[in-house]
């Protein structure tokens, strides 16, 4: 199955590099894509997909780390089984928190002072929709501009534009709030 | 541990958190069925071709471009078209811009960043956000009450300078534009939502990003102001 990957990838350093992620979360990939379609077949077909458009991107994923690399190629396989259930109506995604993509209206701005505090940014992520953590993990972490970030989960740049603007809102927001709470506690 | 560093830490562990009960659940043995193979073999099989094609068009487009090149190459000798051409390139790629300098023009400069520079001067309304220096590169974000940012960053020009994808700027929807200021060559790239200011001093590269609520006028100020970052600003924790 890798070798048929590998034939979609012309430089060696590549090839290598798609061989680490195919070993290391092959399995992953493929546990997240049958759970959130709900069927072996719908997940098969998810991660197939998610494998080819990682191999056709190979190039542009940095492997800073283990964790930074899962994040990203789970991000792929979770959007790939969307696309699915999006085309099988009347099926219905295994995370609630989609839902919650267009409520973002904006409240009064209170900036981010202080990154230092990880927890509680984490806490603040963790309040974003699942999209829009993905969004800014692409955009910080993968260092990716909007057309990539579109290339990568297969949609238009303008919905990303917008997208990663809402989440960088939301996630300014969200601190801003938490920090309040916490200097209040 | 930077501010940028603690960021992309934390998005890690929050994108992973979602997965966190899947992955913890009874493991999925992967055995791929038989139409699985055939399928992925057939994709593969069409992606191949789809290659040769575009393969066999840029071939013809290298042709047609070393017979440009052969009949342009008397503009070389003409100092104001060179100096152009060896300055830098912002590469149109269809759906984004890449970043090339001229190896020779940029052979001294350095790969870290020696030299912070950043703007000392605030729009009306915009408050500094955040700075960042690091050898990486140096980032100042501004924003306003209606959360609209600013973001200015300072690059070190990477060790392979004719490399394109080291930088990717989006080029969907936009009009790029030749500006002067303070005397550098400014490329502006405009669309619907945003606008980038991309130039360099042949040292590093500079990129100016702003809603286009801002005027551009402010966007020159800012760039009109930048100057060396003091060492107390550096040194600060």
């Amino acid at each position: 199955m890798l070798t048929l990957y590998l034939a979609m990838i012309d430089e060696p350093s590549d090839k290598e590099k798609f061989e680490k992620i195919y070993y290391a979360f092959h399995k992953e990939i493929l546990h997240v894509t049958i759970k959130l379609t709900g069927s072996r077949e719908g997940g098969e077909d998810a991660a197939q997909e998610a494998f080819i458009r990682i191999a056709k991107n190979i190039s542009e994923i940095k492997m800073d780390n283990r964790d930074s690399v899962q994040a990203y190629v789970l991000t792929i396989a979770r959007n790939e089984a969307i696309r699915y259930m999006e085309k099988e109506p009347g099926l219905l995604l295994y995370s609630s928190t989609e839902n919650a993509i267009d409520d973002t209206s904006p409240d009064p701005f209170e900036h981010i002072e202080n990154l230092e505090n990880k927890e509680l940014l984490v806490k603040a992520l963790l309040e974003l929709p699942i999209s829009y953590r993905e969004i800014l993990l692409m955009r910080y972490d993968q260092d990716m501009n909007a057309s990539k970030i579109a290339k990568h989960l297969g949609t238009k740049p303008a919905a990303i534009r917008k997208r990663l603007e809402r989440a960088r809102k939301m996630l300014i927001r969200t601190y801003s709030e938490l920090e309040k709470e916490e200097l209040n506690v | 541990m930077s501010n940028r560093s603690i960021f992309k830490a934390a998005l890690v562990e929050a994108v992973l958190h979602e997965y966190k009960d899947i992955l913890n659940s009874t493991g999925t043995q992967y055995e791929p069925s038989e139409k699985f193979k055939n399928r992925i073999g057939m994709i593969i099989e069409n992606f191949n071709k789809s290659r040769t094609a575009t393969v066999t068009v840029i071939k013809r487009l290298i042709l047609v471009a070393i017979i440009a090149a052969l009949l342009t190459g008397c503009a070389l000798a003409i100092p104001a078209v060179r100096e152009y051409l060896l300055d830098y390139f912002l590469n149109d790629h269809g759906s984004w811009y890449g970043v090339t300098f001229d190896p020779e023009e940029v052979k001294d400069a350095p790969h870290e960043i020696e030299v912070f520079f950043a703007p000392t001067y605030t729009p009306p309304g915009y408050e500094v956000m955040a700075e960042d220096y690091s050898v990486a590169g140096g980032d100042v974000f501004y924003v306003n009450a209606d959360d609209l940012l600013i973001a200015y960053a300072q690059k070190p020009i990477p060790s392979d300078a004719t490399q394109d994808d080291w930088i990717g700027i989006d080029a969907d929807d936009n009009v790029r534009t030749t500006l002067t200021i303070d005397g550098y060559k400014v490329e502006q790239i405009k669309d619907e939502y945003y606008t980038t200011l991309i130039w360099t001093d042949n040292n590093y590269l500079y990129t100016l990003d702003y809603h286009t609520e801002l005027d551009d006028e402010e966007a020159i100020k800012i760039i009109e102001s930048i100057a060396p970052v003091p060492e107390e600003k550096l040194n600060q924790p």
